[in-house]
C-alpha cells in the first residue's frame, strides 16, 4: 500500500467516525389516519457525541408543514405545546412516543398507504442533516 | 391532640357509611356519576342514544379527530385492550365522543372510526348536545385560537369512562392505569352475576 | 367551555331551585322586614342592609352562576367558593344582625306557624343545642373543612352532583350556625348566648388548624386532589400552581376573618361593659 492510499484509508475511516458519532435515529413510525387529518410521528433520537446538538426544523415533500409537539397531560386536560427547537444534549437520548414528544405532520401532498416508508429530513442547528425513513403503522399501532 | 378527635371521629363515621372495598383495579365510580345517555349522531348522521348501547360494557372517551397523539393513542389502546377479550370483544363499544363538530363531520367521524376496528364508534353533535354530555359527566372542554390556516387545537378531558352492561357508570380508567388491569376490569364486568349459592 | 353570552356568565351552570329559593327567600322577607323596622321606628340600618344583602349576594354567586362551573373544574376557585359559604358570606349575613328584619319581614301567617313549631320542635332544638355547643362547633366548623378535604371524599364530591350540593350546603349551615354563634347579638341575659371571652377563645380555636390544612396543600410537592387531574381544568394551569394557590386561599383569608371576628368581638364587650343597661341590638 502506498503512502497516499495509506492516508486515503484513515481519512475514509476518520470521515465514516464522524458520521457514525453524528445523532441517530431508531424507530420511526407514523400512525395512519384517514383522509387529511394530521398525523404524530414517533422515533428515538439519540446522540453518542460529546457535544450537544440542536434539533430546528423538520421536513419532508410528503407534507405541507412539520413541527415538533409534546404532549401535555398536567392540567387534566389533554393539550399539545408546539417546540420551535428542541435540544440533543450530550450522551442523551430523547423518545417521541405516544403521549409525550411528537412530530406533527400536517397537510399530505400524496396519499399515504400502511406499510409504505416516507423520508423526513432533520435538520441541526450546526447544519447536520439526517434523512430518516419513517415506517406508515395502523392507526391501532402501539 | 384534642381538637383533632372530633372532625377524626366524623371522617371515620362518615367514612364508614362511603364505599367498601372494590373488586375493580381502576378507580370505581359506582354510585358517583349518572348512568349512560347520550344524545349524538354516529358517522351516518344516525341519531345514537344510551339505549342503542344497552348490554354493551361502554368505554366512553372525549377527544376530536385532528388530535394527532393522545386521542388516537387512547383509542388504539383501548381497542388492542378489547382485542384481547376475543369473541367477548363484540360485547363492548369503545365510544368517541368529539367535542369539535365543526371540523368533525359525519364522513370525517365515519372514517375515523373505521381506522380503530368494528368496536369503536365515533359519535359527535350539536354544542348543546356536547355540553349536556360533558357537564353530565362533569368533564370539561376548551378550544384554543385559530392559527393561519383556520387549525386550532381543543383541550378536552384525558380520562375514559366505563359503563356496565347495564348502562351504570362504574370506573374510571386514566392514561396511567396498565392494560393488564383494564382488561381484567373489563372481564369482570363482561362476567355473568355472581349466583347466590345456598 | 364558555357561555355564548356575557350574560349568560350570570346564569346558573346548575339550576338548583333550593339555592334561588334559599337566596331569593331571604333577600325578600329580609328587604321586605328591613322596610317595615324603619317604619315602625326601629331602623336597622343602611349598613347591616349592604352587608346582609352583600354577603347573601355573594353565597348566591358562587353557587348559581358560571362561578359554580370554574369551582367544579379548578381547585383553587373551589377554595375561594367555600371561602365565600363557610366564611365571608355568613360572616357578613350575621354580622349585620338580621333577625329583627326577618322576623319582621315573615308573612304574618308564616311566622304564626313557623316560630311557634321551631319553639316547639323538641329534636331540632336539641340538634341546635349540640351543633351551638362551645364543645361542638369549633369542632364542626374545622372538621368540615378536614373532611371534604380528604382527597377520597373530595373525589366523591366534586364528581357526584349529589355529594357535591351536600358538600357546599354543609358548608353554608354550618358557616351560618357558627358566626351566628360569634356574633350572637341577644343581651347577656339571654338564654344559650355565649360570652364574648368564649366567643373569642373559639375563634381564635379554628385559625390553627385551617393554617395547617392550607400550609398542607400550599407547601405539598406533588398533586393531592386527581380528580381534577381526570375530569379536566377550566383553563392550563399545573396542578400544583391551582393547588398551591387553593392552599393560600384556605390559610390566609380564613385566618384573616378570625381576626376580624376577635376585633368586633373586643369593640363589642368594651361597649356592652361601659352600658350593660342597654345591650347592642336586642332582639324584640
Amino acid at each position: 500500500m502506498t503512502l497516499a492510499a495509506r492516508w486515503l484509508l484513515s481519512l475514509l475511516l476518520l470521515w465514516q467516525g464522524a458520521a457514525l458519532a453524528a445523532p441517530q435515529v431508531t424507530q420511526a413510525w407514523i400512525r395512519l389516519l384517514p383522509g387529511d387529518l394530521p398525523l404524530a410521528g414517533y422515533m428515538t433520537l439519540r446522540n453518542p457525541e460529546s457535544q450537544s446538538h440542536t434539533l430546528v426544523a423538520v421536513s419532508s415533500p410528503q407534507f405541507k408543514r412539520i413541527e415538533i409537539h409534546r404532549s401535555l397531560a398536567q392540567s387534566g386536560m389533554a393539550r399539545m405545546q408546539a417546540l420551535p427547537r428542541l435540544e440533543l444534549k450530550a450522551h442523551a437520548q430523547v423518545r417521541f412516543s405516544p403521549g409525550g414528544y411528537h412530530l406533527m405532520l400536517f397537510g399530505r401532498t400524496r396519499p399515504l398507504r400502511r406499510g409504505q416508508t416516507v423520508e423526513l429530513l432533520l435538520q441541526f442547528d450546526d447544519g447536520y442533516q439526517l434523512s430518516v425513513p419513517f415506517e406508515v403503522r395502523a392507526a391501532t399501532a402501539r | 391532640m384534642k381538637r383533632l378527635v372530633w372532625p377524626l371521629l366524623l371522617v371515620l363515621a362518615l367514612a364508614g357509611c362511603g364505599d367498601s372495598a372494590s373488586l375493580y383495579r381502576l378507580r370505581d365510580i359506582s354510585a358517583l356519576l349518572p348512568p349512560l345517555a347520550l344524545r349524538l349522531h354516529d358517522g351516518d348522521n344516525r341519531p345514537r342514544s344510551g339505549a342503542d348501547f344497552a348490554g354493551q360494557v361502554v368505554l366512553m372517551y372525549f377527544g376530536y379527530t385532528h388530535c394527532p397523539d393522545i386521542c388516537p393513542t387512547t383509542l388504539a389502546r383501548l381497542a388492542g385492550v378489547v382485542r384481547q377479550l376475543g369473541a367477548a370483544a363484540a360485547r363492548v363499544s369503545i365510544l368517541f365522543v368529539s367535542v369539535d363538530p365543526a371540523r368533525d363531520t359525519p364522513a370525517v367521524l365515519r372514517a375515523y372510526g373505521e381506522a380503530f376496528g368494528p368496536r369503536v364508534v365515533a359519535l359527535s353533535g350539536s354544542q348543546r348536545q356536547l355540553g349536556a354530555l360533558a357537564k353530565r359527566y362533569r368533564v370539561s372542554y376548551g378550544f384554543g385560537p385559530a392559527d393561519s390556516d383556520g387549525q386550532y387545537e381543543v383541550s378536552h378531558s384525558s380520562a375514559v369512562f366505563i359503563f356496565d352492561t347495564r348502562g351504570r357508570a362504574r370506573l374510571l380508567a386514566t392514561a396511567s392505569d396498565s392494560d393488564a388491569d383494564l382488561l381484567a376490569d373489563i372481564q369482570r364486568l363482561l362476567a355473568p352475576a355472581p349466583v347466590a349459592t345456598r | 367551555m364558555q357561555p355564548a353570552s356575557a350574560w349568560a356568565y350570570l346564569l346558573p351552570w346548575d339550576f338548583y331551585p333550593t339555592v334561588l329559593l334559599f337566596c331569593a327567600g331571604l333577600a325578600l322577607i329580609y328587604i321586605r322586614g328591613w322596610r317595615r323596622c324603619r317604619e315602625t321606628g326601629q331602623p336597622a340600618g343602611y349598613a347591616a342592609l349592604v352587608g346582609f344583602l352583600t354577603g347573601l349576594g355573594l353565597v348566591y354567586l358562587v353557587m348559581h352562576t358560571y362561578v359554580d362551573y370554574l369551582a367544579q373544574h379548578m381547585f383553587w376557585i373551589h377554595r375561594l367558593q367555600h371561602l365565600v359559604l363557610h366564611h365571608l358570606g355568613p360572616f357578613l349575613m350575621l354580622l349585620a344582625d338580621p333577625w329583627k328584619a326577618l322576623r319582621a319581614g315573615l308573612p304574618v301567617r308564616a311566622r304564626d306557624l313557623l316560630l311557634p313549631w321551631l319553639a316547639r320542635n323538641r329534636p331540632l332544638r336539641l340538634l341546635y343545642r349540640l351543633l351551638q355547643y362551645p364543645l361542638v362547633a369549633p369542632r364542626l366548623f374545622v372538621g368540615l373543612i378536614y373532611f371534604w378535604l380528604l382527597p377520597e371524599v373530595h373525589f366523591g364530591a366534586m364528581l357526584s352532583a349529589t355529594r357535591y350540593q351536600l358538600m357546599n350546603w354543609s358548608m353554608l349551615l354550618d358557616g351560618l350556625l357558627f358566626w351566628w354563634l360569634i356574633f350572637d347579638s341577644r343581651p347577656a341575659s339571654a338564654v344559650g348566648r355565649l360570652g364574648y371571652g368564649g366567643r373569642i377563645v373559639i375563634v381564635s380555636l379554628v385559625v390553627p388548624p385551617q393554617i395547617l390544612i392550607g400550609a398542607h396543600m400550599a407547601l405539598a410537592t406533588e398533586s393531592l386532589y386527581s380528580v381534577y387531574n381526570v375530569c379536566g381544568r377550566a383553563w392550563p394551569i399545573s396542578p400544583l400552581t391551582d393547588q398551591q394557590i387553593g392552599g393560600l386561599v384556605t390559610w390566609i383569608p380564613s385566618s384573616m376573618m378570625s381576626v376580624i371576628a376577635m376585633l368586633i368581638l373586643l369593640r363589642r364587650w368594651m361597649h356592652e361593659r361601659e352600658s350593660p343597661a342597654l345591650p347592642r341590638g336586642t332582639v324584640a
